[in-house]
């Protein structure tokens, strides 16, 4: 992560905190919409300091998850000013909202107008990772057709958290 | 204050609410070449392609995805919000809503003042009533007993499925003596059951629970549901799609959402009734909240419907629209208000009287390990466990009707929003793949099932008015006093047995808790339960044999005045185990052919 | 292709013959549906809803098509499938059918696309010959077919297929019009006379005879419906081709599209990469889709109830994929539609 674009920053963070590739994420669509949100109610400085431990979380070429998920615990969930970002970052992928940050945060750093509960928008509630995750589809939105309901659950055999990646294997890179 | 005739036209009939009971007169009447104004206090926005979609955004955008959340509250039309359901203390009403509910304990449920009403956002579950639903007092002393049968009801009942569109297999159907035509089919095919249902219904097959008080086992029989949305036609039927784009719709397509919203309208709503009226001979008035009844005090007759508009447009003062018939097709509790503050069929004292509606106690539980049911796909319930609506049982306690509840825990936890703020909401929060594991072990293998315990008519839950509390146009605001029987109440152990003894047989563990600081948590003897409002809100003007008990007579015309009728299921003197819309929609098929005979003659 | 270049097409002699032009004609009408759909899917959400509903209701005919070819060929006992390996072209590629004139690719809705759509569905010269080899337009093919049905198939000859293999509106639903049950010549001509009619039009005329057969309102033919989406404006009921449309605007938002990169290729990403495991995804849904609607058409309906749930799925897949950068040229992935084997 020799990488200083805090939108990569917030990738690799929102990656490792929800369990989905940067590729999921970014076919959400709503990177940028989740990315202006923490910033329009988080100050500039605060935001720094979460992109800056989270470089320091993924340094080291091709680290296991498991270290950068230990190191992220030390240096985000433990650090009372960064945790309840990673939360509220969670709480963005999964559910389309944003949850207004707890009061004590609040006094110690700046409570903005729009750090309210709120839906961020119509097009993230169509996106929630939350629908995946359970194995569904939003409620009200990309819908499964006629009878789907009747079909097993998809990963009655294979959820995807225990599908193997197929082996890297180099190829030339088409033109 | 009577205001200006509107038009200075006198229609063959004004409706008051183009909700389901509304847009059936409209469609008969219209047919029969008979001129019609309906006068709806809400907005025509369902109306377009564009207002139904702006339905939906509002719906994706809303926090709490409660029933009314698509649709937008107006001052001057107000409506119920569940989300305004808080605990009544002794003396102090609850009135931060819509009602100003006086208590005990809080009415549960609600309903959209809007064009097209509440069936924009009811679940489309179309039962009948059981025979013995209608003789309640004379099989088992409780509640009353209804002025008409099953039999005499059953032409209007498939002359409203055929309207609805119901998706049912009537061989699925025939229980607790309920019967069909020769040769009678629905509409169209049954829709699929979930595979939550083939999961319980292949370990639950013969498997009978001991009833409290019940001497034999009651053996458990599952059915599918007859459902108001687009399955596979039978022959000479064509599904009615999408009121803006008939192509869309055809199917229920799963989106999972009957209520709030079904986004392709592959559910029924009364706008597909609305657009089939003739507009020729009917008119459809929005932004029109009717105030009072006109009535001539020596005849008794009604003389107008006196209405207020609000909006780009409307008139400064009250209009008054006048017809030869006037119906009152607002809803239970609209229109219980709307007699009320007319000092309308006042001889039997029943008006807002008998407020019932069907008392949900949810119990939940997780498949066992291994097992995912595949929660919160497809429609909010197909398949019922009927076995409990009727019996003996009914002379102690409320029979019920059983839905099995595909939508997860969504009812009683919030699910999905609430395991995942659970788990990241620990001082050591559940992370990445191993978050969506987790999520996964445990949303998909939630199950709900629903106890519908039928209410019995008392006079005390009741709707009233008070000049102390109006809307924004000075209209009444609802004012009730509602609370449960032990007739009700001694159900609710009766449900936790039978639903222990299920989740035990599939080796379900049952997580129900009824959390005591719940606004609607009640208790009998010791044992405490949550309720919540199933939106089946009936009795509050109900039919009779006699003027003296009743507000209608077997017609639905009022007994105090020749030229009123009212229509909804506030004209029903018992709730019964079903849900109550298709009966209303029979009833009101009936009052159509009352008040065509009448002007015909 | 029963034709060969340079060749006028020999007459359809046998039934193995029209059972062969029947599956040509299976694989023609399925192969112009992967670049619809790429242009759909490329529509924005809430954006350019017009043309996105114009669209797919082309979309929607296409399958109406092909059902109604596989109700031909089932009625006299051929066999559709839908699962070989050159079922799906490889894009970008020519029309099955045609004369080489133009290449159809996978893209995202833009003026060219467009472009390209108008000329598959382009309609033929009235009474047009067979030019030098290959059809020019779908309309000859079918009537090509149509000789051959009535050659072959004499008093009904063949027509000995299962009842039970027709596909009927209680599977096939959702806008361009009904199946219709075939069981002689007669309704397998006018099943193939609804393809062509919906796609060129009547003759002279913008309509596609929807009204005709199944008393629906006035539709157009598609070559007229993505004329409306080129010219930004509506045909009346009183416009003819000659005319060109007269009728209200029909926006158009060009930008309101994922940029997809066109003719997308699981090949473009190193294998075992997150897209390359994406795009590998799609294809084998869309195999998995083309083989259970291999077999609703093979006498078990019952599966094209999984094969919807199918289709719902790809398009997410598919959207998923055009809102994925595929590199840093501001290009987005995209569905490729290439063939996996069964097996994968």
């Amino acid at each position: 992560m020799a990488d200083s674009n805090p939108m990569e920053a917030f990738l690799s963070l929102s990656a490792l905190l929800t369990g989905y590739t940067k590729t999921d994420l970014l076919a959400t669509g709503l990177a940028g919409q989740y990315y202006d949100k923490l910033s329009s109610i988080v100050d500039e400085d605060i935001c720094g300091a979460l992109w800056t431990a989270t470089r320091e979380a993924m340094k080291g070429l091709g680290i296991r998850p498991k270290v950068a998920e230990r190191r992220i615990r030390k240096l985000v969930l433990s650090n009372a000013m960064l945790a309840p970002l990673a939360i509220n970052i969670i709480a963005m992928w999964y559910l389309s909202s944003w949850s207004q940050l707890p009061q004590a945060w609040r006094s110690l750093y700046g409570a903005k107008a729009n750090d309210v509960d709120h839906v961020i928008s119509a097009e993230a509630y169509q996106e929630g990772l939350v629908w995946q995750a359970i194995g569904a589809h939003p409620q009200g939105a990309k819908q499964q057709g006629y009878g789907a309901w009747g079909l097993p659950p998809p990963w009655k055999l294979s959820p995807p958290w225990k599908r193997k990646k197929p082996r890297l294997k180099r190829r030339r890179r088409a033109a | 204050m009577e205001g200006k005739n509107d038009s200075g036209k006198t229609y063959d009939v004004v409706i008051v609410g183009a909700g389901i009971a509304g847009a059936i007169l409209a469609k008969v009447l219209g047919n029969a070449k008979k001129h019609v104004l309906i006068l709806e206090a809400g907005r025509s926005t369902s109306f377009t392609v564009e207002g139904y979609r702006s339905f939906l955004e509002t719906f994706y955008r809303a926090s709490a995805k409660v029933p009314n959340s698509p649709y937008p509250n107006d001052p001057s039309a107000p409506q119920p919000d569940v989300l305004n359901i808080g605990r009544i203390e002794p003396g102090v009403p609850s009135a931060s809503g819509y009602f100003v509910q006086r208590g005990p304990l809080p009415f549960a449920s609600d309903y959209a003042r809007t064009r097209g009403g509440t069936t924009l956002h009811w679940l489309g579950t179309c039962l009948r009533m059981t025979p013995n639903d209608f003789h309640m007092k004379s099989r088992y002393g409780q509640g009353e007993n209804w002025p008409i049968t099953y039999d005499e009801l059953r032409p209007y009942y498939e002359q409203a499925e055929l309207e609805i569109g119901v998706s049912a297999d009537v061989d699925d159907q025939r229980f607790h003596g309920i019967t069909f035509g020769k040769n009678y089919h629905y509409p169209m095919r049954r829709i699929p059951q979930s595979y939550l249902d083939h999961y319980l219904a292949s370990r639950l097959e013969d498997f009978a629970v001991n009833m409290p008080g019940q001497a034999e086992r009651i053996k458990l029989h599952f059915s599918s549901i007859p459902q108001g949305r687009n399955s596979i036609p039978n022959a000479g039927y064509r599904p009615v799609g999408h009121t803006g784009d008939n192509n869309i719709g055809q199917r229920c397509e799963g989106n999972s959402s009957c209520v709030p919203i079904c986004p392709v309208q592959a559910k029924y709503n009364a706008l597909k009734t609305l657009k089939k009226v003739d507009p020729d001979y009917v008119e459809i008035r929005s932004q029109a909240v009717a105030s009072k009844i006109e009535i001539d005090p020596d005849s008794g007759r009604v003389t107008g419907i006196t209405y207020n508009t609000y909006g780009a447009g409307a008139a400064p003062g009250p209009l008054t629209a006048r017809g030869k018939i006037y119906v009152i097709a607002a809803h239970s509790i609209e229109t219980a208000k709307l007699l009320l503050a007319s000092q309308a069929c006042r001889t039997s004292g029943e008006v807002g009287r008998n407020l019932m509606d069907h008392i949900e106690i949810i119990v939940w539980a997780l498949a066992p390990e291994g097992d995912p049911i595949g929660a919160f796909r497809g429609p909010g319930a197909t398949t019922n466990i009927n076995s409990f609506r009727d019996g003996a049982f009914r002379a102690r306690h409320s029979g019920f009707n059983v839905p099995i509840g595909n939508w997860g825990w969504s009812w009683s936890c919030f699910s999905p929003g609430s395991d995942l703020m659970d788990f990241i909401g620990r001082s050591q929060p559940v992370l990445g793949r191993d978050l969506r594991r987790r999520l996964y072990d445990r949303v998909s293998r939630q199950m709900e099932l629903w106890f519908e315990l039928e209410q019995n008519p008392c006079a005390t839950n009741r709707v009233t008015i008070d000049p102390e509390y109006r809307d924004s146009m000075g209209n009444f605001r609802p004012v009730i006093h509602y609370g449960l029987s032990d007739y009700v109440r001694k159900a609710m152990p009766v449900a936790r047995r039978i639903s222990e003894q299920i989740f035990r047989r599939i080796g379900a563990k049952d997580y129900t808790h009824y959390n005591s600081t719940d606004p609607c948590y009640v208790t009998y003897r010791n044992q405490g339960f949550f309720y919540r409002g199933a939106g089946h809100v009936v009795g509050t003007h109900r039919m009779g044999s006699n003027r003296f008990e009743s507000v209608v007579n077997d017609k639905q015309r009022t007994w105090d005045h020749d030229n009123l009728y009212l229509a909804g299921c506030g004209n029903m003197p018992t709730l019964g185990t079903s849900n109550p819309t298709l009966t209303m929609a029979a009833l009101t098929f009936w009052a159509g052919e009352n008040i065509l005979k009448e002007l015909n003659r | 292709m029963p034709a060969e270049p340079g060749k006028i097409p020999a007459p359809i002699r046998n039934i193995r013959e029209l059972h062969a032009h029947l599956q040509t004609a299976l694989e023609v009408e399925h192969s112009t549906i992967p670049p619809y759909l790429c242009a759909l899917y490329s529509i924005k959400d809430g954006l350019n809803l017009e043309a996105a509903e114009l669209i797919r209701s082309v979309v929607m005919e296409e399958m109406l098509h092909m059902i109604l070819v596989a109700n031909v060929l089932n009625a006299i006992d051929g066999k559709p499938n839908l699962t070989h390996a050159k079922f799906v072209p490889h894009y970008p590629a020519y029309l099955r059918h045609s004369n080489r004139a133009f290449v159809i690719s996978l893209e995202k809705f833009s003026p060219t696309s467009v472009d390209t759509f108008l000329k598959i569905e382009r309609p033929g010269k009235a009474g047009a010959p067979v030019e030098r080899g290959e059809y020019a337009t779908l309309g000859q093919f079918y009537q090509h077919i149509k000789k051959g049905l009535k050659d072959v198939c004499k008093a009904n000859k063949y027509f000995n297929g299962k009842a039970s293999k027709q596909i009927t509106s209680e599977y096939y639903y959702g806008g361009g019009g009904d199946p219709i049950r075939v069981s002689n010549v007669d309704d397998a001509c006018g099943a193939l006379d609804v393809i062509t009619d919906q796609g060129e039009g009547i003759r002279n005329s913008i309509t596609d005879g929807d009204h005709q057969i199944f008393h629906q309102g006035k539709e157009l033919a598609h070559y007229f419906r993505f004329k409306e989406i080129a010219l930004g404006r509506y045909y009346t009921g009183k416009d003819t081709p000659k005319s060109g449309p007269t009728g209200t605007a029909l926006p158009v938002d060009w930008n309101g599209v994922y940029n997809m990169r066109p003719n997308p290729k699981t090949g473009y990403y190193p294998q075992g990469t997150d897209l390359w495991v994406k795009s590998r995804q799609f294809c084998r849904a869309y195999r998995d889709l083309l083989a259970r609607l291999e077999d609703g058409m093979n006498g078990q309906p019952e599966r094209l109830i999984a094969a919807v749930a199918g289709m719902y799925d790809l398009k997410y897949k598919a959207v998923a994929l055009m809102k994925t950068p595929c590199d840093d040229s501001g290009m987005t992935a995209g569905p490729s539609f290439e063939y996996v084997p069964p097996n994968e």
